[in-house]
This record gives C-alpha cells, sequence and structure tokens, in this order.
C-alpha cells in the first residue's frame, strides 16, 4: 500500500499524544522556554508534514528533528545538556 | 538545579497544543499544493520538450516545493525505461527547486529540496551512461544539504546514488563505505525496507567485486527486510541476484531452488528483459549441474535475445558460458565457430575497447585449438568487472 502523500490533523495529533513524554523529556533536558517549545514542535510537525511520503517512522523523525534543533538553539551555551 | 533549567516548564502540554492548532492550518494549504502538482505536471507535458525548461523557470506557478518531489518521482519512475525521460525530469526537478521560495517555505526545507533534486539528476546522468555529469551533480546535492541543515533521510538518499555512482567507476570499496553509512541512517530511523534495501545494495556491491559468499549473505538479510510490494522490481531484481551468487560461489543445487522459488515473480512482472536474464541463469545453472543440452538451448536464447537488442556486454558473456559448454564436451569445430562469430557482432556494439581485445583471445584461441576453461573463466570475470570499471585493462600475458 503506499504511503499517504500528506499527514492529516489526526495523524498529526495521534503523533504528539504518543509521543509527549519523550518530547518533554528532550525540551527540559535543554531546558527550552514555552514559547521557543511552541515554534520547535511546529516547525518538526511542518518539517514531518511536508516529508511525509518519504519517512517510514513519523513519531522517530518529528522526535529526532525536536531535539536537533533544541540542540542547535542551545549550542552556543551549553554543550551538554542536564541529564535527569 | 542550575538558574536556568528552572525556566523550563516540567510539561509542555500549551506549547503542544498551540503547535498542533498552527500546524492544522498550514495542511490545508499543503493538499492544495500537492493537487495543484499534479495539475502542473501534466501541463508541463503537454508542452513540447523544447519549451518545458522555459515554461518551469518563468511561470512561479511551477516553483511549489511538491511540484519538485513529483518531479523527482516522475524522473525515478523513468530510470529503466527511458533513462533520457529521467535526465529531462530531473533537470526540470532542479530548475523548479531553484525558484523556491525561502520565506514561504523555509531555508532547510529549500535546501533539501534543491539537494534531492541534484542527487535526482546525478542517479539519472548515471544512469544515462554520463559519469562525469553525474559527480557534479551529486556534489553540488551534497552542498545544498550542508546548507539545509543535513536532514538524515536525505542524506541517506544522497549516499545511496553516491555509491551507485562509485559502482558505475568500479570502485567498489568506496561503495560499500557510503552504503555502510546510508544504513546506519535507515536503521536510525527505524525504516526497515529502506534498510534491506541499501543491504541487497551493498550485496550486489560485493557481488561486483567477485565476493560472492558475503553477497549472498546481505542478499538474504536485505531480502528478508524489505516489503515486496512496495518494489516488486527490487524483489526480483535480488532474488536474481542472489541466485546468480550462489550459482557463481558452486552453490548450484541452491541456486536451482532459489531460481524455483524466484520464477512466478518474472512471469508475474512479465518484463522481457528478465525473462531473457531469467533463461541465461536458468542456462547456466544448467551448466553447473551438468545438464548441458539444457544449458545449450536456454544460452542459446538468451544469447540470441541479447544480440537481438544489441547489448554487446550481455551477448559476450552469455557467448562465454555458452563456449564453456562446447568446451565441457569438447566440441572444437563448435567453439571455432562460436568465437569466429562473437567478435564481427561485438565490434559494433557496446563492447569497449579491452572488451574485445579480451574477445579476440578467445577467437585466436580457439583457432589455435589452445581453448580451455580456465581462459574463459578469466575473460568472463574480466568482463564482469569491466562492465562496472570503464578504466580496467585485459592482462593479456596472464595465464
Amino acid at each position: 500500500m503506499c504511503p499517504a502523500r500528506q499527514p492529516s490533523s489526526c495523524d498529526l495529533r495521534q503523533i504528539l499524544a504518543e509521543a509527549k513524554p519523550e518530547i518533554d523529556r528532550i525540551l527540559r533536558r535543554w531546558r527550552i522556554s514555552e514559547a521557543e517549545a511552541e515554534d520547535l514542535i511546529t516547525s518538526a510537525l511542518l518539517g514531518v508534514s511536508f516529508r511525509w511520503e518519504r519517512i517510514h517512522d513519523h513519531r522517530t523523525w518529528v522526535l529526532r528533528a525536536i531535539e536537533k534543533e533544541a540542540r542547535g538553539r542551545r549550542a552556543p551555551h551549553r554543550e551538554e545538556p542536564d541529564h535527569g | 538545579m542550575d538558574e536556568n533549567e528552572k525556566e523550563a516548564p516540567a510539561e509542555y502540554e500549551g506549547a503542544i497544543e498551540r503547535a498542533a492548532g498552527r500546524v492544522g492550518r498550514h495542511l490545508e494549504g499543503l493538499l492544495r499544493e500537492i493537487d495543484e502538482a499534479a495539475a502542473r505536471f501534466s501541463e508541463i507535458l503537454a508542452a513540447g520538450q523544447p519549451e518545458r525548461r522555459g515554461l518551469v523557470e518563468a511561470e512561479p506557478r511551477f516553483h511549489g516545493l511538491k511540484l519538485c518531489d513529483l518531479l523527482q518521482e516522475k524522473s525515478r519512475e523513468a530510470w529503466f525505461t527511458d533513462p533520457g525521460g529521467a535526465v529531462e525530469l530531473a533537470e526540470l526537478a532542479v530548475a523548479v527547486a531553484g525558484r523556491l521560495d525561502i520565506d514561504h517555505y523555509g531555508v532547510g526545507l529549500v535546501e533539501e529540496a534543491r539537494a534531492l533534486a541534484w542527487a535526482h539528476l546525478g542517479n539519472a546522468s548515471r544512469i544515462a551512461s554520463d559519469l562525469r555529469r553525474a559527480e557534479e551533480a551529486l556534489q553540488t546535492a551534497e552542498s545544498c544539504l550542508e546548507r539545509s541543515g543535513g536532514d538524515a533521510l536525505a542524506e541517506a538518499q544522497i549516499l545511496s546514488f553516491k555509491a551507485s555512482l562509485r559502482n558505475s567507476q568500479g570502485r567498489f570499496e568506496e561503495a560499500a563505505e557510503l552504503l555502510d553509512r546510508a544504513l546506519a541512517i535507515y536503521r536510525a530511523a527505524k525504516d526497515r525496507h529502506l534498510e534491506g534495501k541499501t543491504l541487497i545494495k551493498k550485496g550486489m556491491t560485493l557481488g561486483y567485486s567477485g565476493r560472492f559468499a558475503e553477497a549472498v549473505r546481505l542478499l538474504q538479510r536485505g531480502l528478508a527486510r524489505i516489503d515486496p510490494a512496495e518494489e516488486p522490481r527490487l524483489l526480483v531484481s535480488a532474488r536474481h541476484n542472489l541466485t546468480l551468487y550462489l550459482e557463481e560461489s558452486g552453490q548450484h543445487r541452491e541456486a536451482l531452488s532459489a531460481l524455483e522459488a524466484t520464477r512466478g515473480l518474472y512471469l508475474e512482472l512479465g518484463e522481457r528483459m528478465h525473462l531473457v536474464r531469467l533463461r541465461w541463469l536458468e542456462g547456466k545453472i544448467a551448466r553447473g549441474l551438468g545438464r548441458l543440452d539444457e544449458a545449450e538451448a536456454a544460452l542459446r536464447e538468451a544469447r540470441d535475445a541479447f544480440v537481438e537488442r544489441g547489448i554487446g556486454f550481455d551477448a559476450a558473456l552469455v557467448s562465454l558460458d555458452l563456449a564453456m559448454v562446447y568446451v565441457q564436451r569438447g566440441e572444437t569445430a563448435e567453439i571455432r565457430r562460436l568465437a569466429a562469430e562473437m567478435v564481427p557482432i561485438f565490434e559494433s556494439r557496446d563492447v569497449h575497447q579491452e572488451a574485445l581485445a579480451a574477445l579476440l583471445l578467445v577467437r585466436r584461441a580457439a583457432e589455435a585449438e589452445e581453448f580451455n576453461l580456465a581462459l574463459l573463466q578469466r575473460v568472463a570475470t574480466f568482463l564482469h568487472r569491466a562492465r562496472h570499471d570503464p578504466g580496467m585493462r585485459f592482462e593479456r600475458e596472464q595465464g
């Protein structure tokens, strides 16, 4: 079966619901503020939407995109995140 | 707890909810763009070939990310049937990608679209035998990818195309290293199908360099991972090469079982050249099992089909397999006749000069009745390697 060419709002909300604990953990680890978090999650969701057909595991892609962007925002200030 | 950590909320419920709402509003636009891409593509096809490029460059309605994706998809579909068309479609994708609005899509998506469009042009150029242009296009793709921020899946796609180019250049070790990097990306992305496809590609890379036992293992691992429904052609090609490498490594009975398990797929796919290659493989396996009459019939049929279509390299290789049947039977007159037939056919085909020199050696040996299986094997091995290595030279002095 061919993958759908684009996600529905429902698909994206499902990804967010399933990945919420991990998203919280990533954002907290990199000390992302609430306002930054909104931009960062929006950017990851738009990214996955435009690449939808090419991505097999959308949830993993979204988490990696959020982590990469969060790391990028904090990198000039501090190399390593807080763990825990 | 340090000062900064106090700023991070314990939960991001509100941010997640607002982000979902914002993206939801964008989805309608994305759906519209997908629908429009199909219509724009039909418009491009309706224009005459010389006008297409100018049309795409001049009219802003063609400057959409989804049209760029669609042009790449159509280029991929043309790889096996129309290499020239695949190049043209990839060129149009490059033209569209170069005109995408960064303010609308953001620099990351635009540079990634450019990277993938150039990568498709690189791969299509390789298939159309323009290796220099392929190299240049893939270098441009890598530069664009760097500027995009480097999405891992786009990187893996470019690595895979680059590996195909290295295979075409006979640089098998480099190709295998590039495929290892792509494999790591697909594993991390949990994309089992693309991981399987890349394992198959690496298996074929090792097969090109004569490492048949390793090739068989990789092909088996790859076949266990791919989704056959997604790419039936990949399934047939992987199983064909698995059978071939089993045969080449002397496992004739296993090769026969693998072939029997795949026969239905060849027929289902129904592509004429796949069926010719099936006959070739049947002939090789029959020869390995000592069924020489069966081998001769299958190999003759395959050779005639390749000659008829002007596919010189494969015709030369099948002829060598056929010559081995005659050597096993001790039919020297047949060998002389076959060797005499080979050279004039290949002089006018796509066989390069060194391959022709190897075939001339076979003819001279046949005339002098100094013909043996070892010589034929040596020439066959050379031709297999030379197909993927245009610079390869035939060592005439080796015994």
